[in-house]
């Protein structure tokens, strides 16, 4: 299995058009209890937008100690969910900075819930996380049901990050509007 | 071939869309971290979403005009600035584009913000001072 070494802080200059520093924390604060530098990752990937990557690669993501003395504070004062949840959406912007090239990530605001889109690629993006390995088959379903009912109709990625104490794993897939009129 | 001012329109569009991004990016961050300053960073970002919208719009880009509209209006509401978001939740219900879905949760989102605006109206209203006659 292929493995590819990132480092988190990288998408603070990928993604210009997104605010990341505290998603980088919140990132680190998760993924700091796995190792004292780094953590890998085992990442699944399905759909044919991504079958140029391979079906499985593991990802080996570092961090500097600066972030790291920023997600000490975090885990001090913020709750747990909204860390999940901003870690997967820093590992998602992380896999799309390396993975698919000039891919850009915007951000709208929905209720109380932030939209994700890649323009370049006209897909909708769903982003997850979940601290139990148990909870990622059930989130990938519900994710991929909600990224296809995006208003604009178009196509849609879903990542949902698994911060399992055990087994750190990322599940990475791509869905066509088609999928729901045959399925 | 395109002509010259649909492109300068195009990247002037793009533009402000990464912009807009960042903006809501940012109040958000602002938020989980409780600042104070989270309320003018929304205010900022929803002012940015409501102009993108109304360009995308101009440009034929209609269905992401609506998306845009609707991301302007969460901004208001999330200060309180419930008239505003009304109008923009009501504007994107006119250009009647969205899905049944989505137009079901735009108009119990824009019932909400009437029914909050009526309140703080009738609060300013009762707390107003009349002018006295001379």
């Amino acid at each position: 299995m292929p493995t590819f070494a990132w480092s988190i802080e990288e998408i603070i200059t990928a993604h210009p058009e997104l605010f990341m520093e505290h998603s980088v924390a919140m990132a680190v604060a998760l993924m700091k209890k796995h190792g004292r530098s780094s953590c890998e990752f085992e990442v699944e990937c399905s759909g044919e937008a991504l079958s140029a990557i391979g079906n499985e690669f593991r990802a080996r993501v570092s961090w500097n100690e600066l972030t790291e003395s920023k997600a000490d504070r975090m885990i001090r004062t913020e709750q747990r969910k909204p860390i999940v949840e901003r870690a997967a959406v820093a590992l998602a912007a992380l896999l799309f900075a390396k993975l698919i090239p000039d891919c850009r990530l915007r951000v709208t605001q929905h209720g109380d819930k932030a939209d994700f889109w890649l323009p370049d690629l006209h897909c909708a993006l769903e982003v997850s996380g979940t601290e139990h390995g148990k909870d990622l088959q059930r989130r990938c379903h519900d994710k991929r049901a909600q990224v296809l009912a995006n208003p604009l109709g178009w196509n849609g990625f879903v990542v949902v990050c698994c911060f399992d104490r055990r087994r750190p794993k990322i599940h990475w897939s791509h869905h066509r509007q088609e999928q729901t009129e045959h399925e | 071939m395109s002509n010259p001012k649909t492109r300068k329109n195009g990247a002037v569009i793009e533009k402000l869309l990464d912009e807009a991004s960042w903006l809501v990016s940012h109040a958000q961050a602002l938020e989980d971290y409780g600042r104070k300053e989270a309320d003018a960073e929304w205010l900022r970002a929803g002012e940015c979403e409501e102009e993108v919208a109304c360009l995308l719009e101009g440009a034929g880009r209609v269905e992401e005009a609506a998306v845009h509209r609707v991301s302007s209006a969460s901004c208001f509401e999330k200060v309180g600035a419930f008239a505003r978001a009304a109008t923009l939740f009501q504007a994107t219900l006119s250009a009647n584009l969205l899905s049944k879905r989505l137009r079901t949760e735009v108009e119990q989102r824009l019932e909400r913000c009437w029914s909050h605006a009526n309140k703080s109206s009738r609060k300013n209203f009762v707390g107003r001072k009349k002018p006295t006659s001379v």
